[in-house]
This record gives C-alpha cells, structure tokens and sequence, in this order.
C-alpha cells in the first residue's frame, strides 16, 4: 500500500484537511461531521485548546484566545506592527520577532507554534479518520507568501510532527480541485475572497504545466468586511443602539446576526433580524444587502486589473473563474465577477473546501510520484540595485517566472573611481529609499579609468525557493564579490502590498522626480564625455564653427540642469548628441583608416 | 561553489565524459546537461533562428524544456545536478521570456546575428526623421490631453503604435523570407533592412515611453549606472 500524503489548508480563519481515498477526495470531518476547524487556539490554566472550543472562549477573561495567527507567520516584530490593533491578545518582541505570551505555562509561543497547534488538531482527526498514522502532508498558503513565511508554514508542519513535501500555492490548489491539468487546458482567474483576506490569481494550464502569471490582493478584505458593513447600517439605521454597542459583547453579538442574516440572504430575499436583549427590529433585504457591500466588492476590483495587466492578460483571454472562499456565496459577487469577466464561474466546489481538496489532489500525485503535472511559480515583489542619484534599477521585475538569472552591466559615474557600492532592493517604487533594502556590499580594487570605461557584471540568482543570490565581478580586472540574501530578509506579504499599493499611490511623482534624476546624470555623463573630446582634438578636425556650436549647446544643456523639468534636459541632451553626431562619425572613419593601416591621424 | 569544468570539453558529459554533442540529456547516462553552453536563447529552446515564431510552438518548447530541466525534478540528486538543473532551467526562464515579445525577440535577434558583433546593449538613436515624427506626435497628443481629455489621447496614440507593430510584424516576416530563399547567413542580409527594423523598433519604444508617460506609469528605460 503506498504512503497516505494528506492535503492542508491552513487558512486566517479556518483550516481544514483532506485526502485521497480510491480516486475520491474526502474532506476529513471531526467527530461530529464537522469539516472545518477555526484556526484559533486557546491558552488557559486547564491547557490548550483548538478550534470550536477555542473559539468559544474569545470572550473569557481567563484565556488567552490567539485567532489570525496566519498573519504574523514568517515575519519580525516590526514587520507585525501595523497588525497588532486588530489583535485582541498580546504579541510581545522577543529577539524583533512576534510571540506570544503564555502566562500559564510562563513561556512564550512563536507563530509557527500556534499554526502547529492547528496543525496537529488536523493531523489527529485525519489519523482519526483513516485509523492509521500520517505523516506526509501538502499545505498550502497564499500565492503572495514570500520564502520567509513558506519557510514559516513548513516549520509549523513539522513541529506538529508532519514530513511537508510541498509547499503549494493556494490558487493552484483550487485549479487541480477542479481537475484541470489532466485535459483541461487554458487561462483561468481565481478569485478567492475569505473572512478577511482577497487573493486574485492569474494561472495558466497547459498539458499538465501549471504557470502563475500573476498574483494579487487585498489582505484586509474580506468576508468580515461585509458583516461589519450590516452592522454599521444597523447602527445608523438605529442611533440608540451605538452606545449598546461601545461594550464588546453587543459588538460581538451584532456581528454574529450580521453573518447569519448575511447567509440566509444567499438564498432567500429578505430577512428578518430580532434581537430582543437589545430591543432590536429589523428587517433586511438583498438588496440592501447588495447595496452595502458594493463598495468592499469593488474594492476586489483593483487587484483583479493590476494583476491582468501585470500578467498582460485581458479578459477575453481567461476561459473562466474559480471561486474560493467562503465569502464568494455573496450572490451578488458572482454577478459581479461574471458581468466584469463574462465566462464560466467555477463554484461547483465547495469554496470553503476546494484549497484543502486540491492540496489532497497534490499529495496524491507525489504519493505516485506521477510527473505529468509541474507547478511554475513567479517572484512577488521586484529586484534591484540602487544606481546614481539614488534611483532603483530593476534587474527582476515581479511576476517573473522563477528560477531566473538577470545580468546587467553597470559602469562608474567618476574618472579615477576604484569602488562601487551595490545595494540590493526590493520593491516597486522608484526611489532607493522608498523600497526594501536587502543587502550591501561594495566591490573594491577596480582599475582607475575615466567614468564610464568600467565594465561591471552584476548578476541575480532566485532559485526555485526564492532564493537570492547577488554577484558584481569587474569585467578588467576579474575582481568579484557577492552575498546570498536569505528569505528571512525578505518582506512580509502585507509589506508586499503595501510597496506595490505606494507605488501606484506615488507613480506620478516618483516618476517625474526620476526623469528629471536620470535625464540630468545622463546629461552630465554627454557633457563629460564631449567636454574631453573637445579638449583632444585639434581644429584639423573640429573646425572653430563646430566647436562654437556645440559648445553653445552644451551651455543650454547646462542651464537647463539647473532646472527642474527633466524633458527639457532630456531635449538638451539629445540636441547635443545631435550636433556632435557629425564629429563622432567623422572620429569614427578616421580610427577606422587607422586600424586598416591607413593614413595615420595625429592625436 | 562552482568551482567549475571551465576547462571540459562541452561536447562530453559532465559526469560519463560520453559524447552529448548538443543534446540536453547524456544519450549513455541520462544525466542533464548544461545549457549555458549553448550560443543563444533560440537554440536552448531548442527552435530556429528566426524572427517570427508561432506562439503555440514557443510555448510548447518551454514547457518541453521545464519538464527536463525544473528543480522540482531534480530534488534527490546530487549537488552538481541540482545546480545543472537550476542554471538550465533559469536560461529556459530568461529564453522564454525574451523570445515571448515579438519585439524583445527582434531586438535580440539582430543583436546575436549583427555581422560584426557589437557590444551588447548598444544604444540605438532614432533617425533624425523619425524623432521629429516623435516630437510632433508627443505635441499633438498634448493637444489632445488638452482638448478631448486622457483617454482620447491614449486611444489615438495606441492606433498609432498598432500601425507601427503592424509594420514591425510585415518587415519581420520579409526578413525571415529572405533569409530562407537566400539559403544564406543571415549576416549576408543587407544592412538596410537590419538598420529599418532597428529604427522602426526605436520608434516604437519611444511611442510606448509616451504612452506609459500619458498612464503616468514608469518608465523602466535605459538608466545610466554607477
């Protein structure tokens, strides 16, 4: 009998596993018939608890009720920051990174810990289950995950004693739910939308190959969003209940009859809501429903277009739409999702199961070490190095396929320099400073030659873990220094989101601030270079007219340096490479005569 | 480290010394083989030197090419392989993704054929004709942006680069039909036509810079560096 993987879905909010059995996928219920398990766990002097019962005990004063924990996973202390408001339990810095205090047990839990508390609940259940022991299992995690919170995931995994074979993303997950890759071939979107996070995919299926082409996303958005959206409408609906609702319990509750008004409404038009502790009447229709949440649905709306265009997709070209999670029930969303894409929706699956079933699927190809099937996955978050005037310039732009090299020459700004500082960054704005600095080290005894003689190789490495791998080598020389920067350097996925959402919000600015740093470096590199041209050669070959002229030029070229408008250098500089174009071809045939043994010029 | 077999013969086996010519797995001991020793993108995957290639085959070839050589595949071997596997399939990646763009592949076929072999990433200026197409374009756009708003200019101007592709696309399909009747090297193509596409691929370059300027986009052009 071959080895039994098991598929897991670790999610914000709830996880779950699968498996297997005789060409069926079976979602492991626990001893009630239950599917899911709230990925939340409980600290109290009675022990630790998981799921159901833990999440029963969020409003007990005596526990410790650690819910989310997904979104510390893989990241440092400072990284989880911004976070923590949204946390109703401690997270305190230890060595920068984020735990979390037990103070029965006088002891401190990390994130991965919690995620193999979670873990270990569904590996018991699924040894339950099958009466056997398990071990191997798949997991998966979002698209955007970077290597640190991979690398996260997979302790988790093994901390709650399970062999993780595979780490796999979580739209590519839903696509082999639904049998794609075995004869079903084309471009598909999945639109996954959970309690409180947006994934949009972009994958490509052809003969067995899985590509990602591009990924994503809102992480603070999601099925949460709208049941906060009916209770605010509640609230203005009924002013008297806004002071009921500064206590945490009428919130609590409020929210809960949200949810459930908010389900009924998927099949039925209207509902009545009664809460009589409250003194509560009220009824809701879908349409008022559709109403409040078209707002957060066209949120959804941005990642889905700066995905597509990433990826250079249109629509016509994607052949139809999974959706995952829960909140995706919403019927107003697959009218949403169907008017903007105009194909088949997916829904078939359940999309609170469909991660964990294809997570099962993917345990069952490595358990037969089937090789039909290949996942391609892409790199986040562009890579690059700082350069003159403190200006990013990308080597790997996001959403490239990995593994993948890039090799750029680079040059000296100064006659005579010997060193160069590389600083690698990662990020989408254009500003050094304004990105995510990785990595520095400077490459030293280069020969000293006039600017811009230096040839200098740098080249990026990401292996097919994310890996990153910078070397500069000086071309003259052979000199040649590098650093290997680990995923734990990396950013967070939020940070993720948040560089590529800042570069959208600043494009404009930061654009013309680059042109007009670009436009004067270049131009001040022109004038260099013509400034000792002209100094080299005699009349004999630069008539006093032509110099005259261009060293009019150079002038306005430098006055318009001083100015702010980098077109205008831009202009300047190309006039100026216009009128020495005559001289430089002139300069040309010249040392071409000399090199074929013609009359020699003097120099 | 890879410390390396700078000094072995490409044409044997890395591991078995057997003959392995160009193929990517030892025809004796199966083993995979570095690509990097090949010239250039087209023959790593495996396709002709041409300007025009059918999407579906290119595909095709990089999915041909990633199954052999994907990191996945090469997980229990030992550590000369994997980093073989790694190499190769990063220049599959690269292959692929510059070959993909009708025009990125252009750009780089007349750099690998140009007849004497210039540095790469040489620069490219626009014909003094063309550039002032450039700029009285860039000047009625403006106008444009100033009278019927943004996306009328956007459309105007993406007809214009529609045109300018179209024109691309017919002198790229001449050049691969000389080439094949002429039986020859394509170094023998005259300079004219290589100069025409050059130019024409400049332009157009310059008119998606306008374009990304109008989107208020970035611009990921040449920068110098220090």
């Amino acid at each position: 009998m071959s080895r039994t993987i098991v598929g897991i879905d670790l999610g914000t909010t709830n996880s779950l596993v699968a498996v297997m059995m005789d060409d069926r996928i079976v979602v492991i219920p626990d001893a009630e018939g239950r599917p899911l398990l709230p990925s939340v766990v409980a600290l109290s002097s009675a022990g630790i608890q998981a799921g159901y019962s833990a999440r029963a005990r969020l409003n007990d004063p005596e526990t410790t009720v650690i819910y989310s924990a997904k979104r510390l996973m893989g990241k440092s202390y400072a990284d989880v920051v911004p976070e923590l408001s949204r946390l109703s339990y401690p997270v305190e810095s230890v060595r920068d990174l984020p735990m979390i205090p037990d103070k029965f047990r006088n002891r401190h839990l990390s994130p991965p810990e919690i995620g193999a508390i979670v873990l270990g609940e569904l590996r018991k259940r699924a040894e339950m289950y099958l009466n056997q022991t398990v071990q191997d299992a798949v997991i998966t995690v979002p698209a955007y995950f970077n290597d640190a919170q991979r690398q996260a995931t997979k302790d988790a995994g093994q901390m709650a004693g399970l062999n993780v074979l595979r780490i796999v993303n979580e739209p590519t997950a839903a696509a082999l739910a639904y049998g794609f890759g075995s004869g079903k071939d084309g471009t598909f979107a999945v639109y996954d939308l959970g309690g409180g996070t947006f994934d949009f995919s972009l994958l490509e299926i052809r003969k067995g190959i899985f590509e990602v082409r591009a990924t994503n996303g809102d992480t603070h958005l999601g099925g949460d969003d709208f049941d906060q959206a009916i209770v605010d409408h509640w609230l203005s609906e009924q002013p008297a209940l806004k002071k009921a609702a500064d206590r945490y319990e009428v919130r609590d509750l409020l929210r809960k009859e949200a949810e459930k008004a908010k389900i009924a409404l998927s099949g039925t038009d209207s509902v009545k809501i009664s809460i009589p502790s409250l003194g509560f009447e009220s009824t809701l229709t879908r349409k008022t429903l559709n109403h409040l949440v078209e707002p957060l649905i066209q949120r959804t709306l941005s990642p889905v277009h700066q995905a597509m265009e990433d990826a250079g997709i249109t629509v016509d070209q994607v052949d139809g739409v999974i959706l995952v999670g829960g909140a995706t029930r919403l019927p107003r969303i697959k009218e949403a999702v169907s008017e903007l894409f105009g194909k088949p929706i997916y829904d078939t699956v359940d999309p609170d199961l469909v991660v964990a079933e294809g997570a099962a699927v993917q345990g069952h190809i490595l358990s037969g070490q089937r090789k039909d099937l290949l996942l391609l996955d892409v790199t986040p978050l562009s890579l690059g190095i700082e350069t003159m005037g403190g200006v990013m310039s990308t080597l790997i732009p996001r959403n490239t396929t990995i593994p993948t090299q890039a090799k750029e020459m680079f040059t000296t700004f100064l006659d005579g320099q010997t060193r160069v500082d590389i600083h690698v960054l990662q990020g989408e704005r254009e500003l050094a400073k304004d990105n995510r600095s990785l990595a520095r080290f400077s490459l030293t005894g280069i020969d000293p030659m006039v600017a811009g003689a230096a040839r200098i190789e740098v080249t990026f490495m990401i292996d097919a873990n994310g890996i990153l791998d910078v070397r500069a080598v000086d071309q003259k020389t052979g000199q040649s220094q590098g650093v290997v920067v680990h995923s734990s350097y990396g950013l967070s996925r939020e940070d993720v989101r948040d560089l590529i959402k800042d570069s959208f919000l600043h494009a404009k600015e930061d654009f013309e601030t680059r042109l007009l740093i670009d436009a004067r470096t270049e131009a001040q590199t022109v004038l260099n270079a013509t400034r000792r041209a002209l100094q080299r050669l005699d009349d004999a070959i630069v008539p006093p007219p032509e110099r005259a002229q261009i060293q009019e030029q150079m002038k306005r070229l430098e006055e318009s340096m001083g100015g702010q408008d980098g077109r205008k250098v831009r202009e300047e500089t190309s006039r100026l490479d216009q009128v020495t174009q005559p001289l430089a071809e002139r300069l040309m045939n010249h040392s071409v005569q000399e090199a074929l043994g013609g009359k020699s010029v003097d120099n | 480290m890879s410390v390396s077999h700078a000094h072995a013969d490409p044409s044997l086996c890395w591991n078995c010394r057997e003959t392995v010519s160009d193929s990517d797995i030892c025809p004796s001991c199966v083993k995979i083989q570095p690509i990097g020793r090949k010239a250039d993108f087209f023959s790593i995957l495996g396709l002709p030197v041409k300007l025009l290639i059918e999407p579906e085959r290119l595909t095709a070839s990089f999915h041909e090419k990633s199954r052999i050589f994907h990191p996945d595949f090469h997980q229990g071997e030992e550590s000369g392989e994997q980093l073989i596997s790694l190499e190769n399939a990063a220049l599959v990646n690269q292959a692929f993704k510059t070959l993909k763009d009708p025009f990125e592949r252009a750009a780089y076929y007349l750099d690998l054929t140009a007849p004497h072999h210039s540095p790469q990433g040489q620069k490219t200026s626009l014909s003094p004709a063309l550039l002032m197409e450039v700029m009285e374009l860039k000047e009625s756009l403006e106008d444009v942006v100033q009278k019927e708003g943004k996306t009328k200019a956007l459309s105007r101007l993406s007809e214009n680069i529609s045109a300018a592709e179209k024109q691309i696309l017919e002198e790229m399909e001449a050049m691969d039909k000389l080439s094949a009747q002429k039986q020859e090297s394509i170094s023998i193509m005259t300079n004219d036509k290589r100069t025409s596409l050059r130019q024409k691929l400049e332009y157009r370059k310059y008119l998606k810079s306008i374009e990304r300027d109008l989107k208020g986009q970035r611009d990921p052009g040449p920068v110098l560096k220090t």
